[in-house]
Parts: structure tokens; C-alpha cells; sequence
């Protein structure tokens, strides 16, 4: 071979080196070689025969690769497998069509076979090692890249179901909040009424009872609610003004009268100059000390509890640390479990349930409440000796006068007369409408009843929008109350009626839900469970 | 009993209703099955009525409107050329020839049976479309080397796309027409261009735009190597009559060389060349010239080497398919390179066929390609 077309080889070599490797799709890497094989050494068919899959993966023309190709080149398979690693150029033949067949190992990935019209030399033949070693090398990147991919997609596949799962379990939870607060509603709203009826005192004493288990059964709820939410990410804190003593002061005269049922002691004790005010979430500092506490006393029968409130002033800061310690003289905490404990569902013994009763899932809230405080739960505990609940958190001091009213929604003393006001109850369930026919009564109020939103629009358009206040219950068969609220609205704008409070009386207390009927034309948001305060401060508001 | 034979009508007057008449009595013959059309661009027939003539029909059409038309030994910027064939063609339409995301092969396969019976294929593509390389690849890809292709770009020199593809469904712009014949051909692909400057490597390309040639920039390495061939110094706003007489060589292993004629210089990315056809990153290019003596004898190679093959029954045309860019360079000359053609085939035979931006040819022994500056024979 002349030095021309030495260099027109090595050229050409160098071209189809070039040629691959640009890509991380196998097809397209395969697409991109054999074409420039094929034109740059001038032949008619050229195929990739797949060692794993032993088929041939891809052939240009895609018709290409006739049976007596395929044959030659699977008798050479056979052959060389034994003793051959290297890629190259490994064996051709003179076909009956009078074309040359060529096959390239491409080493541990398979075979490349081409046909052509004319010969090819043995020096280009021979050189073509190093190319089908950068074949090599190329599949195997696309066949690694490519599990990455899937890998990357079965997690993503993954994310999405554990997405659409707990979108589900929140639903789920949502729904069951409703459906299991609206039976308790009525039962712990006619236990409220019993109380006020003439029982002997052994009723009264199951009536206790009942009522203990049903605040219980609330409170165990309110806990998996809480922790669904939490865990969806979707419980944030408020940030209101409070006081702090008032908080948490009720909570250990609380807990001392049920305490002191099973002797056990529980002290308070303040430390340093705790501030009247301070901004937070109080009701769920309350949930965290109540919890913290209560775990105390269940493990401390005959024992002691302190519960220490501490304030120190920042440097340079008028902002506080206030911390908050919780110690008992109970059983303790084995080193192992101390790890696991606060887990959700986790208690520290499987005997504790028995034993104490509880979810495990008041510790969980708890961690979780912290964490969003920017705080943690410090935990230390010796078995048998007892344990140290602790934590701190960094607090802006809010400067009022002490005869503010932090939560104006509370009223001191309800007014219990509202004679003549005309109230629309629209309520589908008949337990509650007893009982709000009951609570109402006590306020010298004779609602009018409407069992669906359609039936309250109805009654109202009929009224002439002459009611002071309705009661809109949210979940309702035929028209729900949003629907029913909006045509209401609706109906006050087309006939310039005055505007009559809407207040929306419903089980779906998830956080959001007030926002939400608020920003739908409703006046305020009851939960049910009926909170008394609450209904009497909402009666204030808009016909006291 | 008399051989089949080609009905021809030509003139070279550019007045529609002249081609009307031309093709009423090509379509009348008897013998004739399909029709072949060659349009000049410089006709300026009016689309609607061209439109409608084509709709009317009911042989299978196949033509196209070319910078030039050739008949015999002429080549003509005005005037209609009209063959009329012996035998059926299934002619179909492939449309969106621009489209990044079209996969050509799939498109071709669900347009041809699997077992389509052909051994010849006449292509034509809108010249100006961004995709003809890919069409081109779908049509090895999936009729491979059985059947021989030839064919080219139509359209027009003032290189503005509009509509320049001709079939029964009317006229066509950015698509390409395969017609199928089941009948042998001998094919000749050839150019004669030789090498002044080789080893250039392209450095930075963007499909048919050439930004880097030896990691520089291609315009100015281009001009180095031209300037010192050419009478006058190359410029982007003379680059087109210059580059004319200095295309691109890709190398191919035996040898031979797939030419690319760079025709403009586009100021976007900093003076790249812009050629007829995709260039790949990293092939080596020489830089080619040639004489007229040189490429009048190689158009007569061509045609030696078309007939070099074995005739399996006798033919009815030469079909001609040659490079604008071939007549621009030869100018008065070109007809020599037509006649030369004539002397080295069957005298019998009519030349029918264009000028064309870009031809499509695979001889029997290789990838189908698309080429520029070349001439394709087909002996048909």
C-alpha cells in the first residue's frame, strides 16, 4: 500500500474512532457506528450481534443480515468464545454472492459482521482492533448508564407511589377525622346535657367514666391527626403572642389533681425571669408539656414529678431562652430503647401498653412539635431511677399590658339569652341536630331546621334573608354548605339583602379548613366536637 | 413486435399551456404507464393552474421544478421536459423534510410494502429541506444496496423554498417523492474533482455548517488554501462564485471522495461555511479543484462506467442527474460535458434529466449517498 493510502486509512480510522462514543443511548451509539463503518469502508451491510441477548441487536439495512450471515457468523461464536478475548478483526469469508463477509469481535458485548463488495486489506483489518475496543468501552457506558437510569426511575416510580399513598392516608385520615367526630360530637355533646339533668350518683359516676373515655378517645385522634399531618409535612405553627405562666401552669394544676389519685407529687418550680408574654404556637407548647408530664405521672406512681421552667435573657438579644425540664422518680428507660424512643408506635417496653395504655405516638408529636419550634427533646434516664424529659428554644418577648386580652375569641361569661333571634340550622345529622336543638335551647334559641344545603337555601330565599345567623354544617347530601353558602352570597348580591353571618359547623378541623371556608364566603368555622367557649364567643360576635 | 421504448415531449418554452398539450399527448400513448416531469425554475408556471393539471391526472407522476433541465446533449434554464415510461412506478410522497424529530426509515417502511417488488428508485427532495441526509439514511436503511437509487434536489437558485416536487396529489414544497420501478438499472456515480490540499480537519460543525476547520476559524483556513489557487482574493460577498472551483473532500477508504460544495458564508457563530450536505465532526477534508477538460471527462467516465455492467434488457433513457454547481462552474462549456455523456452511451437512447441542488446515487457497492458536484447516470 502506497503512503497515500496509508494515510487515507489511518484518516479514515481516526474518523470512525471519532464517530463513537458520543452518546450515552445505546441505539444511538449503534446507529452512529455501524453507519460510519459502513460508509467509510464502503459496505453494503453491517450488523451488531449482542453476546447477552444473543441476537443481532441492530443491522443497516434494517432487512439486512440474511440467514447465511447470521449462520457463518454463529458457527465462528461457537468456535471462538474458548480462546479469544481481545476485539478485532477476527475471521472472513468469500460468500456464494460473491461478497466478502467480515466479523470484529467486540470484546465481552458481542459482534460486528460486515458485508462488502470488495475486499478489504489486511492492514485496515488488523487496525480496527482499537475501534471495536472504543465500541466496546462505548456499550458498556450506555449499558451502565442506562441502569442508572432505571434505577433512577424505579425511584422516582417509588416517590410518586409514596406520594399518591400518603396523599391517600391523608385522605383517609381526613375522611375518618369527620366520620369519628361527628358520632363523638353527638355523644359528647349529650353527655354535656346529661350532666345538667337529675342523676343518682351512681349514674353520675358512669357518667364520669363515659366521659373520661370519650375525652380519651379525642385525644387519641387528635394524636394520629396530628402525627399524619406532621409526617405530610403539613402542620406549621402559629405565632401569636401568649402568656407564658398561663399556659403552663394550668397544665400542672391539672395533672396534680389526677396525680395526687395515685401518689404522686408533682412540683413546679420557676427559674430566672420568665416573661410574661412571648410569641408561639401556645396550644401546642400546651400539647408538648401535657404530654411530657402526663408520660411523667403514668410512670411514677407513688413518685415525683418537677416540672422546671426556665428563662435566660439572650446577650445583645431581647429575645429569651426558655426552657422546659419535666423530671420523675418513675421506672426508667433502658439505654437500648432510649435510641428508638419518640419514634412513632415505638414504646420503650411491649409490656407498656398493657401496662400504661397510649399510641407511642405522643412522643413522636412531641419531637415533631419541637423540631418545628426550632427545639429537640433531650433525654436522659436511668432504668429504675427515673427519667429527664428536657428541652429549650429561643423565644421573642412580646411587651403587653397584663390586662390584654390575648385571645379575644374567649368570652368570660357566656350570655345565655337570645330570644327572638331568628337561627337557620342546617345540619343533616339527626344526633346533631338534637343536640344542637339542645345547646341552642339552653340559649333561649328555637332554630328552624334544614337537613342539606338546598333545603337551607330554599328556606332562606323563602325567609327573605330574614335570619340573624346560620348554622351551616359543611358535609351534607344534595348541596354541601360551601355550595349552598356561595348561592346565599349570590342571592344577597342580586337582591342588595343585607349580609347574614355564615358560620360554618362542621368535623373537618384538619389545618386549612378554616382558611379555606373563609375565604369561601363563610363568617367564622366551628369544630365539632361543639367547643362551648367557642360557640358562646361566636354568639357574641355576631348576634350578642 | 416493436421494444418498448421512451415517449419524450420537450420544449424550451416556458408556457404552461404548451406543457399541457406536451403531457395530454405523452399520457395518450398506449405504452406509456407513468410520467416523468422536469420543469425549469426560470417557467415560472403559476402554481394554481400547475396544481390543478396535476391533480386531473391519472397516470403516476413523478417531477419536479430544477434550477435546469437537461435533454440531450442541452442543458436549458426555461422549458418542460415530459418521459413518458413503459412501465408502472409507485410514486409516493414522503412529507416534513425538515423535521428534527422525523424518523425517515419508519416513515418509508409504513409507506412501502415489505415485500415491495423494485429494482430502481427515482428520489427527489426539495432541495432546500434541513433533513435529506436523514431521508436519504431512512432509504439505505431500509431498501439497503437491492435496489439502485438515483435522483436529486429540486428547487431554485435563488435558494428561497417554495413549492418544487410534482406528483398526482399536485405540487410540494419541504417533502420528497420515491418512485419505485421494477425495472434493472445501471447506475454511474462519478466527478472528477482531485485534491490540492489534504489533511483538514473539521473541528466545530453544525450538520451542513462548517464553524472550525483545524480548531480555526473554517473561513479563514478555507480562504488561506483558496487564495493561493484563485485569480482573486475569496470574500464572504464573492465566496460563492469562487468556492465554486474549490469544494470539500470526504474520504472514503478506497479512495473515492463524497464532495461538498460550501456556498455561502453565514456571519452566525462567526463566519461559518455553509455546504450542500452534512459534513460530520472530526472527518478529514481535502480541499479539490478541477479543470473543465477534467470534469468533461469524467462525466463521460461515469457514463462508461454505468455501462460497464451487463445490460439484463435493453433500456429506454439515460436519466441524468448532474450538479448545478457543475453547469455554473463549466458554463458554456456544460454542454460538452452532456455530449461526452451522449458519446460514451447508446446513441438510441434519449438524455433526459436536470441540474439539481445535491444528488442522491449508490452505484451497487456502498452506502447510498448524498453527494454535490457529481454526476449520476443512470442507464434505465
Amino acid at each position: 500500500m502506497n503512503t497515500s493510502n496509508t494515510e487515507t486509512r489511518v484518516k479514515v480510522l481516526y474518523e470512525i474512532a471519532m464517530a463513537i462514543g458520543n452518546t450515552l443511548d445505546e441505539k444511538q451509539l449503534l446507529n452512529d457506528c455501524l453507519k460510519v463503518v459502513l460508509r467509510k469502508l464502503n459496505g453494503l451491510v453491517i450488523s451488531f450481534y449482542d453476546q447477552a441477548s444473543q441476537t443481532v441487536l441492530m443491522a443497516l439495512p434494517r432487512r439486512g443480515m440474511k440467514p447465511d450471515y447470521v449462520e457463518r457468523l454463529a458457527s465462528l461464536i461457537l468456535d471462538e468464545t474458548t480462546h479469544l478475548s481481545a476485539s478485532g478483526f477476527v475471521k472472513s469469508w468469500m460468500n456464494d454472492d460473491n461478497l466478502f463477509q467480515y466479523a470484529f469481535k467486540i470484546n465481552q458485548m458481542g459482534w460486528l459482521t460486515l458485508v462488502s463488495a470488495k475486499p478489504i486489506d489486511e492492514l485496515t483489518l488488523s487496525s480496527l482492533g482499537p475501534v471495536c475496543d472504543k465500541l466496546a468501552t462505548s456499550i458498556r457506558s450506555c449499558r451502565t448508564n442506562q441502569q442508572l437510569i432505571e434505577k433512577e426511575q424505579n425511584l422516582q416510580t417509588a416517590l410518586y407511589n409514596l406520594r399518591k399513598a400518603q396523599q391517600s392516608r391523608d385522605s383517609f385520615l381526613a375522611n375518618m377525622s369527620h366520620e369519628i367526630r361527628t358520632p363523638l360530637n353527638g355523644i359528647l355533646g349529650f353527655l354535656h346535657q346529661l350532666e345538667d339533668t337529675a342523676l343518682d350518683s351512681q349514674q353520675q359516676h358512669y357518667l364520669s367514666i363515659i366521659k373520661h373515655s370519650s375525652d380519651t378517645l379525642v385525644g387519641i385522634i387528635n394524636d394520629i391527626l396530628d402525627f399524619s399531618k406532621m409526617d405530610a409535612g403539613k402542620l406549621t405553627l402559629e405565632s401569636e403572642p401568649f402568656h407564658l405562666l398561663d399556659t403552663v401552669t394550668p397544665i400542672i394544676e391539672l395533672f396534680r389533681a389526677k396525680a395526687s389519685q395515685q401518689d404522686t407529687c408533682v412540683e413546679f418550680v420557676q427559674q430566672g425571669v420568665v416573661p410574661r408574654h412571648i410569641k408561639g404556637d401556645s396550644l401546642r407548647l400546651k400539647q408538648v408539656v401535657s404530654n411530657l408530664v402526663s408520660n411523667a405521672i403514668k410512670f411514677s406512681v407513688g413518685g415525683k414529678v418537677t416540672v422546671m421552667l426556665t428563662a435566660e435573657q439572650l446577650e445583645n438579644s431581647s429575645d429569651v431562652r426558655v426552657a422546659v425540664k419535666v423530671q420523675d422518680t418513675g421506672i426508667g428507660i433502658p439505654a437500648d430503647k432510649l435510641a428508638t424512643l419518640g419514634q412513632p408506635f415505638v414504646q420503650a417496653e411491649d409490656s407498656t401498653t398493657r401496662n400504661f395504655g397510649g399510641t407511642g405516638l405522643g412522643l413522636a408529636i412531641c419531637k415533631g412539635l419541637l423540631d418545628l419550634m426550632g427545639s429537640s427533646l433531650q433525654i436522659e434516664s436511668e432504668e429504675g431511677k427515673g427519667s429527664c424529659f428536657y428541652f429549650s428554644w429561643i423565644a421573642q418577648v412580646v411587651n403587653r399590658n397584663a390586662h390584654d386580652n390575648v385571645n379575644p375569641i374567649l368570652v368570660n361569661t357566656p350570655n345565655l339569652n337570645y330570644q327572638g333571634k331568628r337561627i337557620l340550622l342546617v345540619e343533616d345529622n339527626k344526633v346533631n341536630q338534637m343536640l344542637m336543638k339542645a345547646i341552642l335551647a339552653k340559649m333561649q334559641i328555637n332554630p328552624d331546621i334544614a337537613e342539606d344545603g338546598q333545603q337551607a337555601l330554599d328556606k332562606y330565599i323563602d325567609k327573605q334573608g330574614q335570619y340573624d345567623l346560620i348554622l351551616m354544617d359543611i358535609n351534607m347530601p344534595v348541596m354541601d354548605g360551601v355550595e349552598s353558602t356561595q348561592k346565599i352570597r349570590q342571592h344577597e348580591s342580586e337582591y342588595r339583602l343585607a349580609v347574614t353571618p355564615i358560620v360554618a359547623l362542621t368535623a373537618n378541623v384538619l389545618r386549612g379548613d378554616r382558611e379555606k371556608y373563609m375565604a369561601q364566603s363563610m363568617d367564622e368555622v366551628l369544630g365539632k366536637p361543639i367547643d362551648m367557649p367557642k360557640l358562646h364567643a361566636v354568639f357574641e360576635q355576631f348576634i350578642g | 413486435m416493436e421494444a418498448s421504448r421512451a415517449v419524450n415531449f420537450f420544449t424550451d418554452k416556458s408556457d404552461i399551456t404548451l406543457f399541457k398539450q406536451g403531457l395530454d399527448e405523452v399520457i395518450s400513448n398506449e405504452q406509456v404507464k407513468s410520467v416523468l416531469i422536469f420543469l425549469a425554475d426560470n417557467n415560472h408556471f403559476d402554481e394554481a393552474a400547475l396544481n390543478a393539471l396535476l391533480l386531473s391526472q391519472t397516470l403516476p407522476i413523478m417531477g419536479g421544478i430544477f434550477p435546469e433541465i437537461v435533454y440531450e446533449t442541452q442543458n436549458y434554464q426555461q422549458g418542460a421536459l415530459i418521459v413518458g415510461l413503459p412501465y408502472p412506478m409507485q410514486v409516493e410522497l414522503v412529507g416534513a423534510l425538515s423535521d428534527e424529530d422525523q424518523d425517515y426509515a419508519e416513515v418509508i417502511e409504513e409507506i412501502f410494502d415489505q415485500d415491495v417488488e423494485a429494482q430502481t428508485g427515482i428520489v427527489f427532495v426539495d432541495g432546500l429541506s434541513k433533513r435529506i441526509s436523514g431521508l436519504v439514511d431512512g432509504l439505505f436503511d431500509v431498501f439497503g444496496s437491492d435496489l439502485n437509487f438515483i435522483g436529486g434536489g429540486a428547487g431554485s437558485l435563488t435558494f428561497v423554498q417554495k413549492p418544487c416536487l410534482l406528483s398526482n396529489q399536485g405540487i410540494h414544497v419541504d417533502s420528497a417523492l420515491i418512485g419505485l420501478l421494477n425495472q434493472p438499472s445501471r447506475l454511474g456515480v462519478g466527478h472528477g474533482w482531485k485534491t490540492i490540499h489534504a489533511d483538514h480537519q473539521v473541528t466545530q460543525v453544525d450538520k451542513n455548517i462548517i464553524y472550525q476547520i483545524d480548531n480555526r476559524n473554517a473561513f479563514e483556513v478555507y480562504s488561506e488554501i483558496v487564495n493561493q489557487h484563485s485569480d482573486q482574493p475569496i470574500t464572504p460577498d464573492n465566496f460563492f462564485s469562487i468556492a465554486q472551483a474549490f469544494p470539500f473532500g470526504i474520504n472514503k477508504l478506497n479512495g473515492d471522495k463524497v464532495v461538498r460544495d460550501p456556498i455561502a458564508v453565514t456571519s452566525e457563530g462567526g463566519l461559518g461555511l455553509i455546504c450542500v450536505g452534512e459534513i460530520a465532526q472530526g472527518d478529514f477534508v481535502d480541499i479539490l479543484t478541477a479543470n473543465a477538460d477534467e470534469l468533461i471527462e469524467s462525466a463521460g467516465n461515469t457514463t462508461k462506467q454505468a455501462y460497464s455492467t451487463e445490460a439484463s434488457q435493453p433500456a429506454v433513457m439515460n436519466l441524468a442527474i448532474d450538479c448545478i454547481s457543475r453547469g455554473l462552474f463549466l458554463k458554456d462549456q456544460f454542454s460538452k460535458e452532456l455530449e461526452a455523456i451522449k458519446s460514451h452511451s447508446d446513441n438510441a437512447l434519449p438524455i433526459v434529466g436536470a441540474l439539481v441542488l445535491g444528488e442522491i446515487a449508490n452505484s451497487g457497492e456502498g452506502y447510498l449517498e448524498f453527494y454535490n458536484k457529481t454526476t449520476a447516470i443512470a442507464v434505465i
